[in-house]
């Protein structure tokens, strides 16, 4: 005990033991916060409410190389009793997307435009094309994680991504954050540089995937309860 | 020589002729040259769409508790098949790779282009919506290079089906074979890759449909029931004949001199034509069945061989007299089936004659009749007078004939009815109603095609038809070709994508001025060279030549254009709506064949008349005995009519094949009845005769009779019709005569 107290601290050599545990402590550390924020992240979007048959506004705008600048369609996204995602697209022309589990269904009538009223029937007296969703390719790889998302089923996407969350301010609806899904898969990463999901409390608001600077599409959830004014 | 030798060289020589036919015969299965000439426009489409056909039937496989994941996996592995074309569902195409190369390079000629800027903006709305969906690179650049999306939209409006792959649980695929519609064979080679494929993928309870799928099962039924049939019937007849003759070599001796016909019969049409049809054969060979009753009657004359052959020449010549009558028949598969079977039953009778010539060492028939004939008989008429004028009462309350040959399918009803639930689910092309558009050139036939498409157009959306489908999309005519061709021009002098009226809506829906820039230069290039789009330019192309033949097809008068009419509401308001267009015609295919094998089965049964009618008025000139002959006519024809009615109680009516089978029946009626009449002095030859004319009639009431109990309705119809008509034959001729009095 004695030689120890008298010992100059500077003039002891580390502690081998101690610094070995320090570092497997810091280490363990440093793998577990992602990993808790990663967790994190997925028990927010698993905890998610999205009603079925509410109807939401939403503003979809998009970039690709035919474009010089965003465009954007207006129109309402709902899920239905039975698992179906639809966006129905209002303006500039009336259309409507089902994704239904691994086929999108675009529904075209054959007018461009119709009263809100007519929008059955002419969606009904259209055209109807199914595409195969490509869960692994641009613009269907988000809609595909739209359904995911507004489902609550996230073992693919999990499968698929890693995810970081960050915590923002409070609002209104409480808490606000913001999800990063980062691909594993180096070949899903050539399709994807980012998809971005933001929302406040158990509300999903925006959907972000950008493929480069000049392809990206977002789509923001206008919910009235928050004051967004409702597109029609 | 003796039998055993004659009988060894006549097989080695029927071996023989029948191995270098095998070598050299070519079957053919186009119905057309079976059927009579066409007597109105929707029979003569249909004769001349039979057998040109490109494509067979697809194949509908119906995967219970599927899920689309698992129905894609499938679908998968049948597009790796070789024999399989395409397999529906498809992606839905979307990159200018997977278009075929005709289409993709002449697409400014498959639709007209927008005029001002209002229509190009409706345009690119939906283009700006398609780019918003765009999966890949590829897509945008098919939406740069072709902003109408002619060239998608021409093969969506060809495709066989609508999208609709699923209901409920179930996931439907489509298989369209690579085999052309009659070739059975590779059909059955695809259906066995197909149910290997989904037994491998654990769908063992995958249902097929499809009328190839019937046609390979009812092939494979038939080839199992005719083997088990003529395996019976040989034992039983073996057995017959040894209990007959005791003797084996006799035996096998009494059957060299039918197969001998058979192989003469067959060398013989190969030699004559170029291509055999499966249905001579076929008819051919039942018709040669008379010839088994001749080395019958030769062999069981011991005690005076030569005496019974005036006889057998009267019976060999008036029969082939009547089987004549086929050559004049009116269509080519009647006089290959006349060429067949005269010249089988010609080699048959030979073969027996030179079998039995001096030979001397047949063995002893054991049946013997117990009375001997008189040596002059009277023949009594009241047994086929009652015979015919009971049959004339059922024959003349309803028709006689069967014209509805489904009831004679063996496909199960509730199969028929769920292959045609599935058809109208997947709105699958309706083969039954087309309207036809004919014209001397193909141009003209195009010509009306688009005005045919033009008011069915109309018809739909009056609620009068679900759907139509032509070629029209995917081959405007010249004309339509050249319109577009000026507006394409019009375009690029007002400045193509960077005229006023297109760069404006573009801008406004946010696109890029140089967006569609691949459109314009590709526009500019076409304007140059003008290449128009052709029939050649489809068929020279694997995946675009079945489609034209379907609905293109040329014939020695011009060209026939087809349009497919499906979900027909109101028939009589859209033959309304096309009345006026000269050259087209709506077309009831299953009506149309309903009527051509009514006229089938006139003719056979016209012909079967004449040849009754020329062999009655052969055995009056060969024997100038009228009371004989007309006792021998009216034995056959009480037979027949006694085979007829038991055929229409039975099956409710007499089918072609019916028809073919009493055909057969006179000839043996005939047969029996000449040597019943015979009157030898002989007792000995007396007793011979009888014995042999109740082995005959016994050898075809066993082999016809076993065939009765087939579960395939046409070979059971064939059984019932000859057992029957042997029976009454035997018991009419037999009985039918009475000793002479005072003899």
């Amino acid at each position: 005990m004695r030689q120890r107290r008298n010992s100059p601290p500077a003039a002891r050599g580390p502690d081998p033991s101690r610094f070995g545990w320090a570092s497997v402590a810091a280490l363990a550390l440093s793998a577990a916060l992602p990993a808790a924020a990663d967790e994190a992240a997925w028990k927010r979007l698993a905890d998610l409410e999205f009603p079925r048959e509410e109807r939401v506004a939403f503003v979809e705008r998009h970039l690709n190389r035919l474009l010089r600048a965003p465009a954007e369609q207006h129109g309402e996204l709902w899920l239905t009793s039975d698992g179906v995602a639809v966006m129905r697209v209002h303006t500039p022309r009336l259309e409507e997307r089902r994704i239904e589990g691994d086929r999108l269904v675009l529904r075209r009538p054959h007018q461009r435009r119709a009263e809100a009223e007519e929008q059955e029937a002419a969606l009904a007296s259209g055209t109807e094309r199914r595409r195969r969703l490509n869960r692994g390719r641009g613009a269907h790889l988000m809609l595909a994680i739209i359904l995911d998302v507004l489902s609550g089923d996230l073992s693919e996407l999990r499968q698929r991504f890693d995810s970081s969350s960050t915590s923002l301010d409070d609002s209104a609806e409480g808490h606000d954050w913001e999800i990063e899904l980062v691909p594993r898969d180096p070949g899903l990463r050539g399709e994807l540089v980012a998809v971005r999901l933001r929302g406040a409390g158990q509300r999903l608001g925006f959907l972000y995937l950008s493929r480069g600077t000049r392809n990206w599409r977002e789509i923001r959830l206008l919910f009235p309860s928050r004051g967004d004014e409702r597109i029609d | 020589m003796t039998l055993g030798r004659r009988t060894a060289g006549l097989l080695i020589v029927a071996a023989t002729i029948a191995g270098a036919t095998a070598l050299d015969i070519s079957v053919g299965y186009d119905l057309a040259s079976f059927l009579p000439e066409p007597t109105d426009p929707a029979q003569r489409l249909l004769v001349e769409r039979l057998g040109r056909v490109s494509g067979a039937d697809a194949v509908y496989v119906v995967l219970p508790e599927a899920s689309e994941t698992a129905a894609d996996g499938v679908a998968a592995d049948l597009r790796a098949l070789p024999l399989a074309r395409r397999v529906l569902p498809e992606a839905e195409v979307l990159e200018p790779d997977l278009i075929p190369l005709p289409i993709w390079r002449k697409r400014l000629l498959l639709q007209d282009l927008p005029a001002g800027e209002d229509a190009w903006r409706a345009v690119l709305e939906a283009r700006l919506a398609d780019s918003t969906l765009a999966e890949s690179d590829s897509a945008l650049e098919l939406i740069a290079a072709d902003p109408l999306l002619a060239s998608v939209s021409a093969l969506e409006r060809m495709a066989p089906a609508r999208q609709t792959f699923g209901n409920g649980d179930r996931r439907y695929l489509l298989v369209l074979p690579a085999a052309a519609m009659f070739d059975i064979g590779t059909h059955a080679e695809l259906l066995g890759d197909v149910r290997r494929t989904l037994a491998g993928r654990g769908f063992d309870d995958a249902r097929l449909y499809g009328s190839g799928v019937y046609s390979v099962d009812l092939q494979a039924r038939t080839r199992r029931e005719a083997k088990l049939f003529s395996s019976l019937a040989a034992v039983a007849l073996a057995l017959l004949l040894l209990w007959h003759f005791r003797a084996p070599a006799t035996v096998v001796a009494a059957g060299a001199p039918m197969l001998a016909g058979a192989a003469a019969g067959l060398g013989v049409s190969s030699l004559l034509y170029e291509q055999v049809h499966s249905i001579a054969l076929a008819f051919g060979f039942t018709l040669l069945g008379v010839a088994v009753d001749y080395p019958l009657h030769a062999l069981s004359h011991r005690s005076n061989p030569g005496a019974v052959w005036p006889t057998l020449r009267l019976g060999v010549g008036s029969t082939l007299i009547a089987y004549s009558v086929f050559l004049v028949g009116g269509a080519p598969g009647l006089q290959q089936l006349g060429a067949f079977a005269l010249s089988g039953l010609a080699a048959a009778a030979l073969a027996t004659a030179w079998l039995t010539a001096r030979s001397g060492s047949a063995a002893s028939p054991t049946i013997a009749i117990g009375s001997a004939p008189a040596r002059d008989t009277a023949l009594r008429p009241w047994p086929w007078v009652v015979v015919v004028a009971a049959a004339a009462i059922p024959l003349a309350t309803h028709g006689p004939f069967l014209d509805d040959l489904d009831a004679l399918t063996p496909v199960p009803k509730e199969t028929l009815a769920a292959d045609a639930e599935l058809r109208r689910q997947l709105g699958a092309h309706d083969m039954r109603h087309v309207a036809a558009s004919r014209a001397p050139d193909l141009e003209d036939a195009l010509l009306l095609t688009e005005a045919v498409s033009a008011r069915l157009d109309d018809a739909v959306l009056a609620g009068e038809l679900e759907a139509h489908r032509s070629i029209s999309p995917l081959l405007p005519s010249r004309s339509r070709q050249s319109q577009r061709m000026d507006q394409v021009r019009r375009f690029l002098a007002d400045g193509g994508v960077y005229s006023s009226a297109f760069v404006h809506a573009a801008d406004e829906l946010s696109f890029a001025e140089d967006a569609f820039r691949p459109f314009h230069e590709d526009a500019v290039g076409f304007g140059r060279t003008a290449d128009w789009l052709s029939i050649d330019d489809l068929q020279d192309h694997p995946e675009l030549a079945s489609l034209t033949g379907l609905h293109v097809l040329e014939t020695t008068d011009g060209w026939i254009s087809l349009t497919f009419l499906s979900g027909i509401a109101d028939a009589d308001a859209v033959a309304d709506r096309l009345d006026g267009l000269d050259g087209v015609q709506v077309v009831d295919l299953v009506e149309a064949s309903r009527t051509l094998v009514v006229d089938l089965r006139n003719r056979i049964a016209v012909l079967l008349a004449a040849a009754l009618f020329a062999a009655g008025c052969a055995l009056w000139l060969l024997t100038r005995d009228l009371r004989r002959s007309v006792w021998l006519l009216g034995n056959v024809a009480a037979a027949l009519s006694a085979a007829a009615c038991l055929g229409m109680w039975l099956r409710g009516g007499l089918s072609p094949f019916d028809l073919m089978a009493l055909a057969l029946v006179a000839g043996l009626g005939l047969d029996y009845g000449l040597f019943h009449s015979r009157t030898p002095a002989d007792p000995t030859d007396a007793r011979e005769t009888g014995a042999a004319v109740l082995i005959c009639a016994l050898s075809s009431f066993v082999v016809f009779g076993l065939l009765a109990f087939s579960r395939i309705p046409v070979l059971a119809g064939i059984g019932q019709t000859v057992a029957t008509g042997v029976t009454a034959a035997y018991l009419l001729t037999r009985f039918g005569r009475y000793p002479k009095p005072g003899t």
